[in-house]
């Protein structure tokens, strides 16, 4: 159980900055999630807390004391690695076994709590196997395992899930998510996949290019992203962006004009300042629907692809490539499929900077 | 009476798929007859040696040599073994030979293997020191035998056990270092990442879950500084030879002034390969790749 702080924290490889400044706060017992594209930094922002990568500059405070200079084992804090990082000369209890054995504990403490740890993750039949005689999800037990032994203040996931196939991947977040429920510690969890982000996340922490995007919670970053980079990191498939211009605005609507020209009048009130200016309206796949809404976009329909109980139809709007969900079965006629609805309080604006406007519903 | 067609279709088929069939069996031949022509060629002269060094001493220069031995004996193993009244017994240049060789490993190996770590790992002295430490084996060992002399004769190392292992020791850190920088480089770091996370120091990390990774890299390097060392003769003879006399310094004094003692010449040399063929078997089985991947992916 810890708490964390990051303040104003920097790294750089010789000229090349990695980590750009990055402050944040993580309460007692929460469980974060680090996501970002390949690069960001999110992996280097994790090596740093543990201890594994010297900091550049800034501080980083944990259960309020500064521990830049403290080595990893110091900080009290355990890693679960990408390739899982089993010591393969040694037997699943010794691996476990290891931290405990470094922290000079006695033998009898050190087979107790193995035994004990093994049994929560039904291990127990495997503690004389070496790492090359497990199974991929076997081996992600063995590892979490060897960091739950030692009762660190923090836990730390880079990826862990990433090596493993789709139906063991699911089996695993959901332990992760037990796990997490058990101890009630603090977790920080690095991953590029959104679905483990949302489902396992309190606390979402969008990294882009060694900087902080946006922090929230998983359905605040969905339904309110900052901007287009978040709109589009999460979700799947991605948000729809159309190119607009704001035309008119008032306290009810705005009108904008997309790139063919047409004119859309949305039930949404913006900043009338803003008039002229280059905008892009984001609208998930999912909140786009063949029919009615408060709303109406063109639509001419080039694909539509099936996965059994839903469908996405893919086509053009207004020149940009844009994809439909459709959650009935059938086909769909391209000729039927002119304009596709739009529930209001789901669209997003964006200003040319690829920030999101703010916005108001009309009151009519 | 009209013929089966499926009959026709497999007659008409049979003669090329014989052909290519007998392409095939020529095409997997050749390789073979290269391979036992080039082995007949390399092994040829060891079996001589085994056939001379089991032959009566009369049947040695017999004319024309038979390839196969129609009397067998003992007695040239015999002389090698318990020494004549010209030559001493062969075990106590294969004593010094072993001491010296393995030794000299030991501290090759223990040497290297750090010296590897630091720089696969650590990135001390980048790429430039790497290579300086190989540069000192780019010249040939005789190069250096007058200077070592004076050193040795200054030190007084020469004639010495202790002369012979540090200058095998010395000779044999950058082949050590330089086998083992491949073997750390791609072995994963995240295995001793894990161990500072566990709680490990650099040093238990290294010896506690480095070296046992490096475990299959470690047993070549072995094999080759073991092997380089029992074999090498020019700085054996010429910084030692009298007190400390290794195995191939004892074989060329068989040719002795009176007589050329060819058997017993052959028996020496079977017995100064076998400590060699051992240690190689022995090492043989730590050489399994893969341990390293056991715990990753």
């Amino acid at each position: 159980m810890a708490t964390l702080k990051l303040n104003n924290l920097r790294k750089s490889f010789g000229s090349v900055d990695i980590i750009k400044g990055v402050d944040l706060e993580i309460e007692d017992g929460e469980f974060i999630v680090f996501i970002g594209p390949s690069g960001c930094g999110k992996s280097t922002l994790l090596r740093m807390v543990s201890g594994l990568e010297e900091v550049t500059s800034g501080d980083i405070w944990l259960d309020g004391e500064m521990v830049n200079d403290h080595t990893p084992f110091e900080r009290g804090v355990a890693m679960v690695f990408q390739s899982y990082a089993l010591y393969p000369h040694m037997t699943v209890a010794q691996n476990m076994g290891f931290p405990l054995k470094m922290a000079d504990a006695s033998a009898d403490e050190i087979e107790r709590k193995v035994r004990s740890t093994a049994e929560i993750l039904q291990l127990g039949h495997l503690l004389d196997r070496r790492p090359d005689q497990l199974s991929g999800g076997q081996k992600q037990r063995v590892a979490m395992g060897r960091t739950i032994v030692r009762d660190p203040k923090l836990f730390l996931f880079d990826e862990p899930l990433s090596n493993l196939d789709a139906d063991l991947r699911i089996e695993m977040r959901v332990e992760i998510e037990k796990l997490h429920k058990r101890l009630a510690s603090t977790m920080i969890y690095v991953t590029h996949d959104q679905v483990e982000a949302m489902t396992l996340a309190d606390r979402i922490v969008v990294l882009k290019d060694g900087l902080i995007e946006q922090i929230g919670a998983p359905l605040d970053l969905y339904e309110r992203p900052a901007n287009t980079f978040v709109a589009s990191f999460l979700g799947a498939p991605k948000i729809n962006f159309l190119d607009a211009t704001l035309l008119d605005s008032d306290v009810n609507s705005s009108k904008l004009a997309l790139s063919d020209g047409s004119q859309i009048a949305l039930p949404i009130a913006v900043d009338p300042s803003s008039q002229g200016q280059s905008m892009k309206i984001g609208i998930r796949p999912e909140d786009l629907v063949l029919g009615e809404g408060d709303f109406t976009v063109p639509f001419q329909m080039e694909l539509h692809e099936r996965l059994g109980p839903t469908s996405y139809l893919h086509g053009l709007c207004a020149g940009n490539p844009i994809i439909a969900e459709h959650r009935r079965r059938g086909n769909v006629d391209p000729e039927e499929a002119r304009s596709l609805g739009v529930d209001a309080a789901q669209v997003h604006l964006f200003d040319d900077a690829g920030v999101s406007v703010k916005m108001t519903l009309g009151a009519a | 009476m009209t013929r089966n067609p499926q009959t026709a279709n497999a007659v008409t088929r049979a003669v090329p798929r014989s052909g290519r069939a007998l392409r095939n069996r020529i095409r997997k031949a050749v390789p073979w007859a290269v391979i036992s022509a080039f082995l007949i060629f390399a092994l040829f002269p060891v079996y001589w040696i085994i056939l001379i060094a089991f032959r009566p001493r009369d049947d040695i220069f017999q004319f024309p040599a038979a390839l196969m031995p129609s009397n067998l004996s003992l007695d040239n193993i015999r002389y090698v073994w318990f020494g004549t009244q010209t030559n001493d017994p062969v075990i106590g240049f294969l004593g010094t030979s072993l001491v010296i060789s393995v030794t000299a490993s030991v501290i090759a190996l223990a040497f290297g293997v750090c010296c590897a770590y630091a720089l696969g790992r650590f990135r001390i002295g980048g790429k430039f020191l790497s290579m300086w430490i190989l540069s000192q084996r780019f010249l040939p060992p005789i190069a250096l035998v007058v200077p070592l002399y004076l050193m040795f004769r200054q030190l007084g190392l020469l004639d010495t056990y202790t002369g012979l292992i540090i200058l095998y020791a010395t000779f044999t850190i950058p082949i050590v270092v330089w086998l083992m920088l491949g073997y750390v480089e791609s072995a994963p770091p995240e295995l001793e990442e894990a161990a500072y996370v566990d709680g490990a120091g650099y040093w238990t990390a290294f010896v506690r879950v480095a070296l046992p990774v490096l475990k299959p890299g470690l047993s070549v390097a072995a094999v080759f500084t073991f092997i380089f060392i029992w074999n090498e003769y020019v700085l054996a003879y010429q910084l030692a030879g009298d007190d400390v006399a290794t195995i191939t310094v004892y074989l060329p004094r068989l040719r002795s002034a009176i007589a050329e003692l060819y058997g017993e010449i052959a028996a020496a040399s079977l017995l100064s390969v076998l400590p060699a063929i051992l240690f190689a078997g022995v090492m043989q089985r730590f050489l399994v790749r893969g341990l390293a991947f056991g715990g990753l992916k």
